[in-house]
C-alpha cells in the first residue's frame, strides 16, 4: 500500500503537470510540458482504441499543444532541443501507429497531428543544426 | 529586398526534410488491411514482414533499373520506411506480449524474414559500384537499419524462446479473439 502511494506520487497526473507549469522556470517548463504531452498520446490511444473518438480528440489536441509549447520554451532557453526532439519524434511514431488501427473516416485529426508534430522537430532540428544538416 | 541564394537555401531546407519525413510508411489499402487485424497477431505481424519486405524488394528493383532517377534518394526513402515498418512490427510484438498472445507462430515468420532482412541489407552495403557520394547520401539509414535488424533479431529469439517456456505452464493466450470478443473483418 505505501509503496503503491509513493508511485503514485511520482507519477503526476496530467492536471497536475498543467498546473506546475506556471510556477515554473523556462527550462523545467519544456520538461513539464513534453511530460504532458506523452501522457496524452497514451490517453489518445487509450480512448481511440475504445472507441470514445470526441475525448481522443480533446486528448490529442493536448498533444500538439504542449509539444509546440515545449518546443517554444526550448528555443526561448535553448535548452533540451535535443530531448524534446526524441520525444516528439517517438510520440510522432506512436500516432502514426495508431493512425494505422483507424478506419479512414477517423485518420484526419491523427494525421494532422502528426504533421504539426514533425513542423516540432523541424524547428527543434533547424535550431540546432541552423545550416540546416539533417 | 534582395533575397540571397544562402537565405532561399536556408528557407528551403525545413520544407524539404519536412516533405522527407511526413510521408507514411504504409498505403492507404496496406493501413486497412493492418487495421482488419488488429486483434489476431498471427495475422497481422506478418503483413508487417510483408510490407516490410516489400519494401526492400523495390529497393532492388530500382537499383538493378538503369532508369532509375535519382537512385541514391529513392534508396534512403525506401530504406527510411523498411526502418519505420520494423519498428512498428516490434512495437506490435510487444504489445501482443505484453498482452501474453501466443504469437509464437508469426514470430517464426518475423525470425525467418530477419535474416533475409539481415541478407538484403547487407548486400546493399556491400556493393560494388556505387560511388562514395551516392552511399554517403543513405549511409546512416542503411547503418541503422542493420543495426536494429541485427539486434532485434536476437530479442525476437528470445521472445520465442520465452514464449515457448510460458506456453508449457498454459500461461499464453491462444485465441484473442475469444479473449477479447473482437473478430477480424
Amino acid at each position: 500500500m505505501l509503496v503503491a502511494a509513493g508511485m503514485a506520487k511520482t507519477e503526476p497526473t496530467v492536471e497536475e503537470l498543467k498546473a506546475r507549469l506556471s510556477a515554473a522556470n523556462a527550462g523545467d517548463k519544456v520538461k513539464i510540458c513534453v511530460q504532458i504531452a506523452e501522457k496524452q498520446v497514451a490517453e489518445t490511444s487509450r480512448l481511440y482504441q475504445a472507441d470514445d473518438i470526441a475525448k481522443g480528440q480533446s486528448a490529442l489536441t493536448d498533444v500538439v499543444s504542449y509539444s509546440e509549447l515545449a518546443r517554444d520554451y526550448s528555443l526561448q532557453v535553448r535548452k533540451h532541443q535535443k530531448q524534446t526532439e526524441i520525444a516528439v519524434r517517438t510520440m510522432s511514431r506512436k500516432l502514426t501507429e495508431l493512425l494505422h488501427s483507424l478506419g479512414r473516416d477517423d485518420q484526419a485529426p491523427v494525421r494532422d497531428a502528426i504533421d504539426r508534430l514533425e513542423k516540432v522537430r523541424d524547428d527543434l532540428l533547424a535550431s540546432m543544426f541552423p545550416k540546416g544538416a539533417k | 529586398m534582395k533575397i540571397t541564394p544562402w537565405i532561399c537555401a536556408l528557407l528551403l531546407v525545413p520544407s524539404v526534410a519536412l516533405a522527407q519525413r511526413h510521408r507514411d510508411p504504409l498505403t492507404q489499402p496496406e493501413i486497412d488491411q493492418i487495421r482488419d487485424t488488429s486483434w489476431e497477431p498471427k495475422l497481422r505481424l506478418p503483413l508487417y514482414v510483408q510490407f516490410a519486405r516489400a519494401r526492400l524488394v523495390k529497393l532492388e528493383e530500382i537499383r538493378s533499373d538503369p532508369n532509375t532517377k535519382d537512385r541514391p534518394k529513392q534508396t534512403h526513402d525506401l530504406l527510411d520506411d523498411f526502418q519505420l515498418l520494423y519498428d512498428e512490427l516490434n512495437d506490435n510484438i510487444d504489445t501482443y506480449v505484453d498482452r501474453k498472445n501466443d504469437i509464437r507462430k508469426a514470430l517464426k515468420v518475423v525470425i525467418d524474414a530477419d535474416t533475409e532482412f539481415q541478407a538484403k541489407l547487407r548486400a546493399l552495403k556491400d556493393a560494388a559500384g556505387v560511388s562514395t557520394a551516392e552511399a554517403q547520401q543513405y549511409e546512416f539509414v542503411l547503418n541503422n537499419a542493420i543495426e536494429t535488424v541485427d539486434n532485434s533479431t536476437e530479442d525476437h529469439r528470445k521472445l520465442l524462446s520465452d514464449q515457448e517456456e510460458l506456453a508449457k505452464h498454459k500461461k499464453l493466450i491462444k485465441d484473442p479473439v475469444k479473449a477479447t470478443g473482437v473478430s477480424p473483418e
